[in-house]
């Protein structure tokens, strides 16, 4: 990709946030929003990540898909893992359709080799990321794993949340989903309808507080 | 901007609770937080153990503050479903509300470590067999795949024991070789053979479990045949075959030595314990030992190979045992008939005590839409006693509880027990969506439930009149069933 088109990205994203800044709708349940949009105003998207492969990812420009999802997980998460089938069949079948996947790992701990390992036993196929300075984390949002968000090709936050309903709660699982947030949003995003819900509460492990993290930039 | 976030939410969570109480500022986790955790989470919280995680250290438990908040005001953690009742329990796992309110607020307050030099050395757990050498170990002889996901797994595996001699079983400990994935397993023996011939019906490693499976193996349908405790003749060569509560109770009609029973179970939290004051499983000569495992996917393909420790005492059991199940045969009787959307079905049982018994456990049993579980005993001066009671039925937790001490309830005592259904969409555990109307029956989707409490009788001698008391009651609960409802719904369900 050339310097030329990250420019134009760049350009392009700060415009976008701006703007979504000005007409993100309030989420009621989470007083911190206004919080997250300035983060979302003031972060670039040039936020590069090195994945599993020792490829140089920017997750949060992606100009060739039509939209992107960060899969929040915590490897010893039970309901994180749990989700991991789940995620290797929409980064599968999104994928076909311009919507690139990306897998963060959202301990500070953990260490490259156990997160090789953790990919592997669960067999994420799309590129995988360790946020350990939680940097994305605090850029969508998010606060427990599993969770969600969804970007437009500029970074800009279309979806934060659960990927079903199949748990109701903690230690309260359904026995299959009935509700498929995560896939309704990207139908309604390549289909160009309004989005259903543009946050809602996922059921998981709270993600550490950025101030336990040990390495903090 | 997260630390925010995670302020606000975690003061969300602690408010529910310790709306109350003050706040003990100056509770550190070397002081006050270490011996709790200690004692309550980490026998599971532990390298090699079954919890998803350790918590050994203050890092342990700071990182994961806003959960363990989370799951104690939950009371989802410790995994301990029953209610304080008038009996105290034996190896309790459950926190009491000031101790849950203490660690709620020293998260809130920011989980201050204090002092290092007063905290406490880590408890030293046992490691391999914690009851000591088992008299006998076995494994199971195939390994079981487990995959990713799908829905919940109900597997029997078949071991042989090659005993040549009657055996008495005081404990089993149980194994598991992928821990992520086993939920319990039930111990059953199986003296005939049969259990090889179902094993070798398909190529997998042994065959599909649930009660349908058990009902094959104890030869008949169990709406149609009593269970064990009913049909002791009471001899006084015989010795019961004690039910397991959770377990089933094993057809022992025909036969002077049953070959089919139960040994007990293991569940995700649990330690092996022997049966008290020396009781013990009858296992018969020849036996396969059978485990019925539940298995919940994990996310990733999992390979199990089970290994299981017996203990046996030297000695047959002093004092013979039975099961007092109400309803009897898990409700079979009652005419379970619960319309789509009801969130309030209630089955309810009785028996009045032949002859004064001490109990020692209690388990209670219902499928997914089991809602809660009671089971009073009014004793004859009129004082009412909970046993057990269950406010917030998990399929997921089925716990054998065991009494502090004996629980002596004098002839006389009227035992009641009383289970709750929710079959509304309200409850996410219902497994079908939108609910559908649901009668008695041995698949997880038909729904059946009882309370069974284990006792001897004070004075062994009376041991005959308690084992007939209890088959009138099977009897007269036979009689009462609703047939039109069962000739409908229950027998349709097989």
């Amino acid at each position: 990709m050339s310097s030329q088109i990250h420019y134009i990205t760049l350009v392009c994203f700060i415009a976008c946030s701006v703007l979504a800044a000005a007409t993100e709708p309030v989420d009621s349940r989470r007083p911190s929003s206004s919080l997250e949009n300035k983060s979302l105003k003031t972060s670039s998207s040039s936020l590069q990540f090195t994945d599993l492969e020792g490829r140089i990812q920017t997750p949060l420009s992606q100009p060739d898909q039509r939209a992107t999802i960060l899969f929040f997980v915590l490897p010893d998460c039970p309901i994180s893992n749990a989700y991991a089938p789940e995620i290797k069949r929409i980064t599968t079948e999104y994928s076909q359709r311009k919507i690139a996947s990306f897998v963060v790992y959202v301990d500070p701990d953990l260490t490259t080799d156990a997160a090789k390992k953790h990919a592997k036993d669960y067999g994420y196929e799309c590129p995988v990321i360790c946020d350990q300075s939680l940097r994305l984390v605090e850029q969508t949002g998010v606060t427990v794993a599993p969770e969600v968000a969804v970007l437009d090709l500029n970074g800009k936050r279309l979806y934060r949340g659960r990927i079903d309903n199949l748990y109701a709660g903690l230690g309260k699982r359904r026995p299959q989903a009935t509700e498929h947030d995560l896939r309704d949003t990207l139908d309604a995003i390549l289909n160009g309808k309004p989005i259903p819900n543009e946050t809602t509460r996922s059921i998981g492990c709270f993600i550490a507080k950025p101030d336990l993290k040990k390495t903090a930039p | 901007m997260c630390p925010h976030i995670h302020r606000t939410w975690l003061v969300m969570v602690v408010v529910g609770v310790a709306s109350s109480g003050q706040l003990l500022a100056d509770a550190t986790f070397t002081k006050e937080i270490a011996p709790l955790i200690f004692e309550k989470c980490t026998s599971c919280h532990r390298p090699g153990e079954a919890a998803p995680f350790a918590l050994q250290t203050y890092a342990d438990v700071k990182k994961r503050g806003d959960l363990i908040a989370s799951v104690l005001s939950e009371r989802l953690m410790p995994p301990w479903k029953a209610d304080r009742g008038d009996a105290a329990f034996r190896y309790e796992r459950r926190l009491e509300d000031d101790q849950v309110r203490l660690i709620t607020d020293w998260i809130k307050n920011g989980m201050p470590e204090g002092n290092p030099a007063e905290m406490p050395p880590l408890p030293e757990f046992p490691v391999g067999w914690s009851l000591g050498e088992p008299d006998l170990i076995v494994k199971m002889k195939e390994t079981f795949i487990v995959p990713a996901d799908g829905p919940d797994i109900y597997r029997n595996f078949v071991i042989p024991l090659d005993l040549d001699s009657e055996r008495w079983v005081t404990a089993i400990d149980f194994r598991p070789s992928a821990r992520s994935v086993v939920h319990h397993s039930l111990f059953f023996f199986e003296a005939s053979g049969l259990a090889r011939k179902i094993d070798a019906e398909d190529q997998q490693p042994g065959f599909k479990g649930g009660m349908g499976a058990m009902a094959r193996l104890r030869g008949g349908p169990p709406v149609l045949t009593p269970d064990a405790s009913e049909t002791e003749s009471g001899r006084p060569a015989r010795r019961l075959q004690p039910g397991a509560g959770l377990g089933l109770l094993g057809n022992q009609a025909a036969n002077e030595s049953p070959k089919f029973g139960p040994l007990g179970g293991w569940a995700l939290g649990a330690q092996p314990h022997p049966l008290p004051d020396g009781l013990a499983f009858r296992l018969p000569a020849g036996s396969d030992l059978i485990l019925a495992t539940h298995f919940h996917p994990s996310g990733k393909v999992e390979e199990e190979a089970s290994t299981v420790g017996l203990y046996f005492t030297k000695e047959p059991t002093k004092r013979r045992f039975t099961a007092i199940q109400l309803p009897a045969a898990f409700g079979a009787f009652k005419g379970i008939d619960i319309p789509a959307g009801k969130n309030e079905y209630v089955i309810e049982d009785s028996f009045e005590l032949p002859v004064d018994v001490e109990a020692f456990g209690v388990g209670a049993h219902a499928h997914y839409l089991g809602k809660s579980m009671k089971l009073t005993a009014t004793l004859p001066d009129g004082q009412t006693q909970t046993i057990l009671s269950i406010p917030d039925w998990d399929f997921a937790w089925q716990e054998q509880y065991r009494f502090a001490n004996y629980l002596k309830l004098p002839k006389g005592t009227r035992l009641h027990s009383r289970i709750e259904y929710d079959n509304s969409a309200d409850n996410p555990r219902n497994p079908s969506h939108p609910p559908a109307r649901v009668r008695f029956g041995e698949e997880s989707t038909n729904e059946m439930g009882s309370i069974t409490l284990q006792v001897v009788a004070a004075d062994e001698s009376q041991m005959p009149k308690l084992i007939e008391g209890n088959q009138v009651h099977f009897r007269q609960s036979v009689m009462k069933t609703p047939l039109l409802k069962m000739l409908q719904g229950g027998l349709k369900s097989k």
